[in-house]
């Protein structure tokens, strides 16, 4: 498997990235690898445990709020 | 002149406009005391001594005929991801062992406009991430001075200047400040230009600085903070002139402790923690415990979901040509950070408002929010410790500070982090001022030259 489901578990999503990795860079998986891609299967997971609205739960790309340009400190 | 090196920025300026040493002798001094320290510390990745004396004898001039700017003389060191004109930039990739910028990144530019010198560019981890760096903590051998901008804090606590440029990302300035004994600021995003900065992460990079003084803090972000049409990030800040803010006598501040940070602390840091929020209390400040409205570990997946995606982006081109010279955790990173999907980006994206509107609600009751700065000590040289404390007030750029708090039965320093709410950046100053004069300077490291 090299995708992973809405609501694979931890694992299932590691075993994805894994495989992902694999097919992209190589069979040798190097183990800054191996521990980056548990970290990031563990965050893939979290975020995807939290359900978001259509509306309202519209994107910050940019950590300032509402504010657009001018800020009163 | 003896023990020059000791001087904040605050004190040097003054003791400059009054006559009594000359920016010269101060750059003089410092330039030898690099000379005399680094060697054990590996603090700095060049040092431009030609063009530190240049601007010396011309701040000399300046001081002579009165037209003194705001930092006039004040020497400074500057990470070395930083642009900086006719000096090397290398990020800590061998690939730009040559590259001699022929312009300087905004903030360096502002600083030098407003009477700067560079005495040269502090070392940095390979482009600010977290592979180990080649610096030492001057408190003790074989710890870790933190990362990423490592050579910023060690020089600062060496006594080789008196303040440095850092960036922060994820925790770049705040841990090393920590680790290192000194204060280290993170604005409000948007609020300092990242013009003419490699780039980590367009929505989480932020110039912050490495001071020994909260005074001197004030003093450089006064001259930092600014419009910067060039950058799609800058916002207009139309808050209060630092300085002059942190010269208004402050009552003691309310303060809420996030405990949850406590929770996750080792043992040693949140005792001490715990015995530095008693110090406070009794000297006025109105302090309570308070539930975190978010998860720690939520926030710092959906901080490693952008954070990789964005510095997987900035880095695919040349880790196609270059990939053998990148740093193996690094390398990793970005590898791995190429196949994130493109909706758990934004899904992270998403969540990241969330997170900040409940913490804006959260630190708008209190002066300031505090919790250790980092979970442990410094550790080991394998690791550049733990981000998570610090990071998790950069994904919503919410101001933070570091201050010294301690000192742990090893000899190494413990540090308390202090955040505000959004822009209240004036007030966190104040605030750290006030919560530093109670809880006082650390002493130099032991291990260096006094």
């Amino acid at each position: 498997m090299t995708t992973w489901e809405p609501q694979a578990s931890q694992q299932e999503i590691l075993r994805a990235l894994l495989a992902q990795i694999e097919a992209r860079w190589g069979k040798a998986l190097t183990a800054a690898q191996e521990q980056m891609a548990a970290s990031v299967a563990d965050a893939l997971w979290r975020i995807a445990q939290q359900p978001l609205e259509p509306l309202g739960d519209e994107p910050d790309f940019l950590p300032i709020g509402s504010i657009s340009e001018d800020v009163r400190g | 002149m003896a023990d020059l090196h000791h001087l904040t920025l605050t004190q040097a300026l003054s003791a400059m406009t009054s006559g009594e040493f000359s920016p010269v002798t101060l750059v003089s001094a410092l330039l030898q005391r690099i000379e005399t320290t680094d060697h054990n510390i590996n603090a700095w990745e060049t040092v431009d001594r030609e063009g530190a004396l240049q601007a010396a004898r011309a701040s000399e001039a300046r001081f002579a005929s009165r037209a003194v700017r705001p930092l006039e003389g004040l020497p400074l060191g500057v990470k070395d991801i930083f642009l900086t004109e006719g000096v090397r930039t290398q990020a800590g990739f061998a690939p730009f062992s040559n590259f001699i910028p022929d312009h300087d990144a905004e903030a360096v530019a502002k600083l030098r406009a407003a009477g700067a010198i560079i005495l040269g560019k502090t070392v940095t981890t390979q482009f600010a991430f977290m592979d180990p760096p080649i610096t030492a903590n001057p408190w003790k051998e074989g710890h870790t001075p933190g990362g990423s901008s490592s050579g910023s804090a060690a020089a600062v606590a060496a006594r080789m200047v008196p303040a440095a440029l850092g960036t922060q990302t994820s925790g770049s300035v705040l841990r090393p400040a920590a680790f290192c004994g000194v204060i280290g600021y993170k604005p409000s995003f948007g609020l300092i230009s990242r013009r003419g900065i490699f780039p980590d992460s367009w929505s989480l990079d932020h110039v912050g600085v490495i001071t020994r003084s909260v005074e001197d803090t004030a003093l450089l972000a006064n001259t930092l903070f600014g419009h910067d049409p060039q950058d799609p990030a800058s916002l207009r800040y139309q808050g209060d002139d630092l300085a002059a803010f942190l010269t208004k006598e402050s009552a003691p501040p309310r303060i809420g402790i996030l405990s949850a940070f406590l929770a996750r602390a080792k043992d040693d840091v949140a005792a001490s923690t715990r015995a530095t929020i008693e110090r406070l209390a009794r000297a006025g400040a109105q302090a309570e415990d308070v539930d975190l409205p978010v998860e720690l570990d939520l926030v710092m997946a959906v901080h490693r979901i952008i954070m990789q995606t964005e510095m997987a982006s900035i880095h695919t081109q040349m880790h196609t040509r270059s990939a053998e010279d990148y740093a193996p955790l690094l390398r990793a990173y970005v590898e791995v950070g190429q196949l994130i999907p493109g909706t758990s980006y934004v899904h992270a994206q998403r969540l990241r408002r969330r997170i900040r509107q409940a913490l804006t609600s959260l630190s708008q009751r209190y002066d300031v929010l505090l919790l250790p700065t980092v979970s442990s000590t410094a550790p080991d040289t394998s690791t550049t410790g733990d981000p998570s404390f610090q990071g998790f007030w950069t994904l919503v750029g919410f101001p933070s500070i570091s201050v010294p708090s301690g000192l742990s039965k090893e000899g190494l320093p413990y540090a308390t982090q202090l955040v505000a709410a959004p822009f209240q950046d004036a007030r966190l100053l104040a605030t750290a001022r006030w919560c530093h004069g109670i809880l006082g300077d650390l002493p130099a490291p032991p291990s260096i030259a006094p």
